[in-house]
């Protein structure tokens, strides 16, 4: 597995110079992070050991299958998990500069600064009945404190940006008022308008038809690209991993078994998952086969039940 | 009634534009010509707004035709669908599977109760038997059948989705339409399901319209292809013709929108990313 840090040539270049002390090219270093939900009998470790390091202004995928933990480990680092349900443990948990608070006695979920993540179903991430408006009063006041006449109008600025022109309508709209794709963009412009150095986007496009994801990917990279923001985009799509990422990293029940290059993941991927996953992305010569590979030994369902349990708290009595 | 009995055979076509609503409505006034029997295994690509979900969502009387008609067995589709015994027979006869959402099931229902349902109302199949077909359905799509006692929230979508398919097929179709039924899977479950469809629908002579914007997938269970773009048909033939020789411009730049997709490894051809310091 391959964790090297060195940066390519092109962010070397790109980086400024100011004279001071360069940041840390490291936005993000998480060594040996550990999720278990539940405990005793029924504790389940959904994240196991992961270490990766993310840099400033890259774009990484985790990816893997249902039930392998990416989103686990994507509210663990946002600090949205809580004991008792998840009890979160790591040797190094280091975002811009700062060690975040994560450990096992933590009970309320925190807000980090400069921290920002968004769901596959926008209706999850947004204030099913306040206004758009209201929605970004509330997190601009909070970022910037700002006047509430000055954030409806950084709103609106924000609104065009994600490519919602008719401001005043979107801004006094409740989020079921708005279509699929119109909510992903408010979700995506209220995400960023708290200024984030790093934006967890967790399956933002699984629930969009394809055309649609092409859009919500490009803004995505787009947004977080115009504010020099990193992305960790937790997705099972290895296709919309390649177009959009530099890096990805592979899940596999709960472990980190690969840290890639997106773009030489054939030549750099060891593990024999990563391998088999890649071996089944189907080509046009699909066509001509009566099967198409599947995992094989790695079979999904043989881990199903483990794997693809519901969270806790909704299983069937 | 013996399934086996049911013909199956709809048809649509339409004189001028059958009108979808909202923003799959059809702006094309180019004739549609549609038919799917039980040897069918039709893909219908094309991009989101071309009007593929509508089409196969017209062909089983969820979507009004404004001009045109469909057909089943010759006879119109909405007047079929007008008496309850019509319904019935129809919905024994072609089965359509979305796409996953939080509306695919009843939420107040086991996911047992929904997919032993069908079987009750268009076959008067209960008891035993009943649960005997949908073990049936549930060992064919690799389904826990410990399933059966959750409720659709308690299942991953993937599983979700896989439930949708049993509850189609538990009736034993002679048609199967569906529409973006993998997209939202993991790609090795994808292929998993992918076999299966194809396979199912060979062996037990159903016909197939597959709705998808995935390529690969929509080739390997067709045979044949339909090109859509803006509610009307481009082109059509069999699967393989169509990839190596597209007769229409739309249809080569949907290949081509495919490879340059895949050949670009990383976003390197996008714009560079200024190291940025802390704010
Ligand atoms: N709230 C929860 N309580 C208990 N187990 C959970 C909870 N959420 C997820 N899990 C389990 O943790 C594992 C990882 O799940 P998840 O992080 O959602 O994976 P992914 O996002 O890759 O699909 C799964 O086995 C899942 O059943
Ligand atoms: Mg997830």
């Amino acid at each position: 597995m391959s964790t090297d840090l060195a940066l390519p040539a092109r962010e070397r270049a790109a980086a400024p110079d100011t004279g001071a002390v360069p940041p840390d090219p490291v936005l993000l270093r998480v060594a040996d992070l550990t999720v278990t939900y539940g405990t005793g009998e029924d504790a389940h470790v959904a994240v196991r050991g992961a270490s990766f390091a993310l840099r400033r202004g890259e774009r990484v995928a985790v990816v893997g299958e249902s039930g392998s933990g990416k989103t686990t480990m994507g509210l663990a680092i946002a600090g949205l998990l809580t004991a008792p349900t998840a009890v979160t443990s790591a040797a190094e948990l280091v975002f811009d500069g700062r060690a975040l608070e994560r450990g096992p006695a933590r009970t309320v979920p925190v807000r980090t600064p400069g921290l920002s993540m968004v769901f596959q179903d926008a209706m999850t991430s947004l204030d099913p009945v306040a206004t758009v408006g209201s929605q970004f009063a509330a997190v601009l006041r909070g970022a910037a404190r700002l006047s509430n006449k000055a954030a409806r109008e950084r709103a609106a600025e924000w609104l065009v940006r994600v490519g919602l022109t008719d401001t005043a309508r979107v801004l006094h709209a409740r989020p079921y008022e708005l279509s699929g794709g119109m909510r992903q963009r408010v979700m995506v412009a209220l995400a960023m308008c708290g200024s984030p150095r790093l934006l967890i986007a967790d399956e933002p496009t699984s629930a969009l038809d394809a055309s649609v994801s092409r859009d919500v990917m490009d803004l995505l990279t787009r947004m977080t690209q115009e504010e020099g923001a990193s992305l960790l985009i937790i997705t099972h799509d290895i296709e919309l991993c390649r177009i959009y990422t530099d890096r990805m990293i592979v899940l596999y029940r709960g472990e980190v078994v690969d840290v890639c290059a997106t773009a030489h993941v054939e030549q750099e991927a060891t593990s024999p998952y990563t391998k088999a996953l890649l071996s089944c992305v189907p080509t046009l010569e699909a066509a001509d086969l009566d099967r198409l590979p599947t995992l094989g030994e790695f079979v999904p369902e043989a881990a199903a039940g483990v794997a693809e349990a519901p969270p806790a708290g909704t299983a069937a009595a | 009634m013996n399934p086996e009995s049911v013909p199956g055979y709809v048809a649509l076509r339409g004189d001028g534009a059958p009108t979808g609503r909202g923003s799959s409505a059809f702006t094309a006034v180019k004739p549609l010509d549609f038919e799917i029997d039980s040897t069918s295994a039709i893909g219908i690509v094309g991009e989101s707004g071309s009007g593929k979900s509508t089409l196969a969502r017209m062909l089983v009387g969820l979507e009004p035709v404004s001009s045109g008609v469909v057909t089943y067995n010759a006879a119109p589709l909405p007047q079929f669908l007008r008496s309850r015994t019509g319904r019935r027979d129809f919905r024994a006869a072609v089965q359509f599977v979305a796409q996953d959402t939080s509306s695919s099931f009843d939420p107040r229902r086991t996911l047992g109760d929904a997919v032993e349902t069908p079987l009750a109302i268009l076959h008067g199949i209960t008891g035993d038997a009943a649960a005997e077909r949908v073990a049936e359905v549930l060992a064919l799509l690799q389904l826990d059948p410990g399933h059966l006692r959750r409720y659709p929230s308690e299942v991953s979508g993937g599983q979700r989705q896989r439930f949708a398919l049993a509850r189609a097929l538990v009736v034993r179709p002679r048609i199967l339409l569906c529409d973006e039924v993998v997209s939202a899977l993991d790609v090795s479950v994808q292929g998993t399901v992918l076999n299966i469809i194809k396979e199912y629908c060979e062996t037990n002579a159903v016909g197939l319209a597959f709705v998808s914007h995935g390529l690969p997938a929509t080739a390997f269970v067709a045979r044949e292809l339909v090109v859509m773009r803006a509610g009307e048909v481009v082109e059509r033939g069999p699967t393989r013709q169509v990839l190596d020789d597209p007769q229409h411009p739309y249809t080569a730049s949907l290949l081509a929108a495919y490879r340059r997709d895949r050949a670009v490894v990383g976003p390197a051809e996008r714009p560079v990313v200024a190291a940025v310091g802390p704010a």
